[in-house]
């Protein structure tokens, strides 16, 4: 496990809690459970420990509320450019399904291969496909709703 | 061969696939050919690969070193002891248990802390008991007195006891009939100066004791008599004869006497008895027994 999928798993609780403290508390978490998984298991790759890690600590986070507003600061070590607006995937985040966010997040913000992601969780990958192709449509409404990017 | 066209539907869900470049060649320019025909689906793929770009922008966030040193460093016992202790962390099932308990400790501490007997007594404090003694029909003529309430007392007072062990319910209100062209009277109370009551037992043979019984109990309820006991008017005890144990006012006491002659023989007579009937109200045990002659 590199310090990519470290960041990796950094990003991804950044944007599905929204909140730093969290986002830290449960990235720590996950961290530690890949490594211990990695110790234990030699069989499955890093981006398959990664998968299961984040997918282990999403069933935790997945059915707590989601009230469209963030905690964080500039202070926290999520690093966002002064010209990104955040606003549209907070509302998208709040009123998409779990399965919806959580393929987003992987497949197109982790950048995860969605082979990989439907091998190790069971899913085909028409379901991811459709998911995401859903979760970018509602996404590129939002934000054309909110002004566009930039 | 005849090339085959794609429906709107299709060009649809196909839009991501086009937008990201996962079709084939030939798929690829057949879905553009449709795209170049619907404004609808430009619109559509315009909000997709808006999408996209906000997406890679997502991309570019950047995390700090300390950020990864931190998330790395070796475990801090403290410092999981405190997350440990986090109420926030706990998982919802441990919170509302614990709620659930708070809840429960805080019902039983009130429960036995506060008096609730002194409570109570201090709430009802005063009872009052209220008794109709007799019924009474408004006529046209007639005019009918207030009904009196009285505190009951806290003495206890003695119960009746008869030669069956009738138990009699302790009388504390009265009502009069009043004519319209009598002077209006003040409503009836308790004498306080009475200390002595008394009580008419009775005994009247009668011809035909059955059918007299049904006469005698409808002349009773007729002049405003009420059943004073448990059981009712012209009970048929085993011994054969009918039992009357009621309240009427007095002012139809000889009215009551001179109709049971009618029936039969009467012998009555007053004793002395404990307990005080209201001013207006006498109380009667009368036997009805099968004449003789």
């Amino acid at each position: 496990m590199t310090d990519e999928h470290l960041r990796k798993i950094l990003i991804f609780f950044f944007f599905a809690t929204l909140d730093d403290q969290k986002a830290k508390l449960l990235s720590k978490k996950c961290w530690n459970w890949c490594l211990s998984k990695k110790l234990a298991q030699s069989k499955l790759t890093s981006e398959e420990i990664l998968i299961l890690g984040l997918s282990y600590q999403w069933e935790s986070l997945k059915n707590e509320p989601r009230y469209g507003v963030t905690k964080t600061n500039q202070d926290s070590g999520w690093i966002i450019k002064s010209d990104f607006k955040i606003e549209p995937w907070v509302a998208y985040q709040k009123n998409a399904s779990e399965e919806e966010v959580f393929s987003m997040l992987l497949c197109r913000v982790l950048e995860i291969n969605p082979d990989i992601i439907s091998k190790s969780l069971g899913l085909s990958k028409g379901t991811i496909n459709y998911r995401i192709s859903k979760g970018v449509r509602k996404l590129g409404n939002l934000v054309l709703e909110s002004g566009g990017i930039l | 061969m005849k090339k085959r066209e794609l429906s709107y539907f299709m060009v649809q869900e196909m839009l991501y696939d086009y937008a990201t470049g996962s079709l084939d060649k030939d798929r690829h320019s057949d879905v553009k050919a449709e795209i170049e025909k619907s404004k609808s689906l430009q619109d559509e793929l315009f909000q997709i690969q808006t999408g996209l770009s906000y997406i890679n922008k997502i991309n570019e966030l950047k995390i700090s070193t300390s950020l990864l040193e931190d998330i790395k460093s070796e475990k801090n016992y403290l410092h999981f002891i405190k997350n440990s202790l986090s109420i926030s962390q706990w998982p919802p099932i441990v919170k509302w248990t614990i709620e659930a308990f708070a809840i429960i400790f805080t019902v039983v501490v009130l429960t036995v802390v506060i008096p609730w007997d002194l409570a109570k007594e201090f709430v009802f404090r005063e009872s009052r008991t209220e008794l109709i003694l007799a019924e009474v029909s408004k006529k046209s003529d007639e005019k009918i007195s207030d009904v009196l309430v009285v505190e009951k007392s806290d003495e206890k007072k003695e119960s009746d006891t008869f030669e069956d062990e009738e138990k009699v319910p302790v009388l504390a209100s009265a009502s009069a009939i009043v004519k319209n062209d009598a002077k209006p009277q003040a409503p009836p109370s308790v004498d306080p100066i009475k200390t002595q009551g008394f009580v008419y037992r009775g005994t009247a043979s009668v011809i035909n004791a059955q059918m007299g019984s049904v006469k005698l109990k409808e002349k009773i309820v007729e002049f405003g008599g009420r059943k004073a006991g448990e059981v009712e008017l012209g009970w048929r005890r085993n011994q054969g004869d009918y039992y009357f144990h009621f309240t009427i006012p007095e002012s139809r006491y000889e009215e009551l006497q001179e109709y049971i002659k009618t029936l039969g023989e009467l012998k009555i007579s007053r004793d002395p008895h404990p307990r005080i009937m209201p001013n207006g109200i006498i109380r009667i045990i009368l036997t009805a027994q099968e004449s003789k002659n």
